[in-house]
């Protein structure tokens, strides 16, 4: 097996029978089954149309698949740094490239993970609603571009950041800056100044997407712009990543 | 053969000046002890020789290569013992070795992982996750990940940290092994001055970031020999012309003499001399020993 394999290898097993990957896990799915529970009965909520329910839904799944994105990001190379395993796999012939790749490969994992998991979620609360099977391709795409983005972010501070808690709160405020324009209230985002923020954010492209086809049944054509920023953020994030990592220091 | 070449190594951290001119030269199938007290350099000398942290200028030759340049070609052929173990504590150390014999391109069978946990005392059907075991037990499993590459340097940093008297004779006896049947070249970095006596053949004293000290440990300045004053019955004096391995004569005068021991016990020395004629009545210890050198190569030293 290579050496890039078995790391990639050692980054599914820490998801998979580590403490630390299936708590991470368990708290989505929490979340999940509480959000769903609100959406289903609680007296307001569930006045809802589906397609709405739906799109809430889905906005919570990107949202949690970021923010695993963020923290295991955070933790890829801080945390190995602070737990003193990181030199040691610096002592072998991998390379601060392949660890990064590894890692990331992992968080992306994660998120295939909490995909499988958050889709009966979605059957839960809408079953009866329209378009919840065109749904699914653009919920994978949208959050697994919204996850490379920011997990790639969140290593590449990583590996120049001391420790965990410094990496994760950079992080979490990029998370949150991000997301910020998509609370921007409804005749602001009508703005030219809204439309640009629209335009240029990629949690606000991802969220558009979904809208578009959730709730206004458009077709891929209407989703090209959105998905294009989208690519473009995680291709930049991506070469970041890999400019950052080629040199690593304990 | 050299196997390690440093020529004037430099290295800052912002203001700091951590390594200041280091030079020394380690030979393939050498034991090197690399002594110094904490902050002196060591560490750092050591991450810089295995390529992971870049220095701001000097030479460096390991294995003739660059490790700055060539660091993942170059850990191929050495590896390392860092002083944090960095063991994965949900593993198991079946599973830890496996690990990291994948990450050097090997593809080990249970035979082979049950031989390198034997090797460092660990019981290969003990499959419960390391970070249940006992700080010896991760020095011992460091020790085996070390080892499992067949590398041709070996880099310790504090070896025998943790370790009970029979777990460090049984890591002594281990190291001493790869040294003579594979001619594995070791450096340890330590501050235990027990194990540098029993095990190296070579040692460099570092301090405020430079190299102190450098050189054979059993010759040269006599880094291991003791240095006795023994007196004798009065109007007594050594017969000229005696030797013996590992007794020097230093001063021979009437009533006492000055003998520096090396290399056998020094009550086997004394007993020697007694029946050789000489009539003992006190040993004095007057100075030597590595730990005389360690303390005056290093700040606050007794020289």
């Amino acid at each position: 097996m290579s050496t890039f394999m078995s790391l990639v290898r050692k980054e599914i097993s820490e998801d998979l029978t580590a403490t630390r990957g299936s708590i991470l896990f368990l708290i989505a799915g929490m979340v999940l089954s509480a959000f769903s529970v609100l959406l289903v009965s609680n007296t307001e909520l569930s006045l809802l149309d589906n397609a709405q329910a739906v799109y809430m839904m889905c906005g919570i799944i990107v949202m949690l698949g970021s923010l695993i994105a963020v923290i295991r990001g955070s933790d890829g190379f801080a945390g190995e740094r602070e737990r003193g395993t990181l030199e040691s796999l610096m002592l072998t012939p991998a390379t601060t490239q392949n660890l990064a790749h590894a890692k990331l490969i992992g968080i992306l994992l994660s998120w295939m993970i909490l995909f499988c998991i958050s889709t009966p979620y979605l059957w839960a609360v809408g079953s009866t609603g329209q378009n919840l099977l065109s749904t699914i391709p653009y919920l994978f795409t949208t959050g697994t571009f919204l996850v490379l983005i920011f997990a790639s972010a969140s290593l590449a501070l990583s590996s120049k950041t001391r420790t965990f808690k410094s990496a994760l709160s950079v992080g979490l405020t990029l998370l949150l800056l991000a997301g910020s324009p998509v609370v921007l209230g409804p005749s602001l985002r009508q703005s030219s100044v809204g439309r640009l923020m629209d335009l240029v954010n990629p949690v606000a492209g991802a969220l558009n997407t979904l809208d578009s086809t959730i709730i206004d049944s458009q077709g891929l054509i209407f989703q090209v712009l959105p998905l294009a920023v989208l690519l473009g953020y995680s291709l930049i994030s991506l070469f970041i990543l890999h400019s950052v990592t080629r040199r690593v220091e304990l | 053969m050299i196997a390690i070449r440093v020529r004037n190594l430099k290295k800052t951290f912002g203001a700091k000046t951590v390594l200041d001119s280091v030079s020394m030269t380690v030979h393939e199938g050498d034991i090197c002890g690399f002594l110094g007290p904490n902050g002196s350099g060591k560490t750092t000398t050591l991450r810089v020789l295995l390529g992971i942290m870049g220095a701001d200028e000097g030479e460096v030759s390991v294995l003739g290569l660059n490790p700055a340049l060539s660091g993942h070609i170059l850990r191929r052929r050495v590896n390392a013992l860092p002083e944090s173990h960095g063991l994965y504590g949900w593993m198991s150390a079946h599973r830890y070795l496996k690990f990291f014999s994948q990450l050097y391109g090997m593809t080990p069978n249970t035979d082979q992982l049950r031989t390198g946990l034997l090797q460092v005392g660990l019981d290969p059907n003990d499959h419960r996750p390391i970070r249940t075991f006992s700080r010896g037990m991760k020095q011992r499993l460091g020790i085996a990940r070390a080892t499992i590459n067949e590398a041709s340097i070996l880099f310790l940093d504090e070896p025998t940290n943790g370790l009970d008297p029979r777990g460090r004779r049984e890591i002594h006896d281990l190291l001493l092994t790869l040294n003579r049947e594979q001619g594995l070249t070791i450096v340890i970095s330590t501050h235990i001055l027990d194990d540098v006596e029993r095990l190296c053949n070579r040692i460099a004293i570092m301090d405020m970031g430079r190299v102190r000290y450098e050189g054979p440990l059993a010759s040269g300045n006599n880094a291991r020999s003791l240095r006795y004053r023994l007196h004798l019955d009065n109007s007594c004096s050594m017969p000229s012309g005696w030797t013996y391995p590992g007794i020097d004569i230093i001063e021979n005068k009437e009533g006492w003499i000055t003998c520096s021991i090396d290399g056998i016990p020094p009550a086997y020395a004394i007993k020697t001399l007694v029946e050789a004629g000489l009539p003992i009545l006190e040993a004095e210890i007057l100075s030597g020993g590595l730990e005389d050198l360690y303390l005056s190569h290093t700040e606050g030293g007794v020289s």
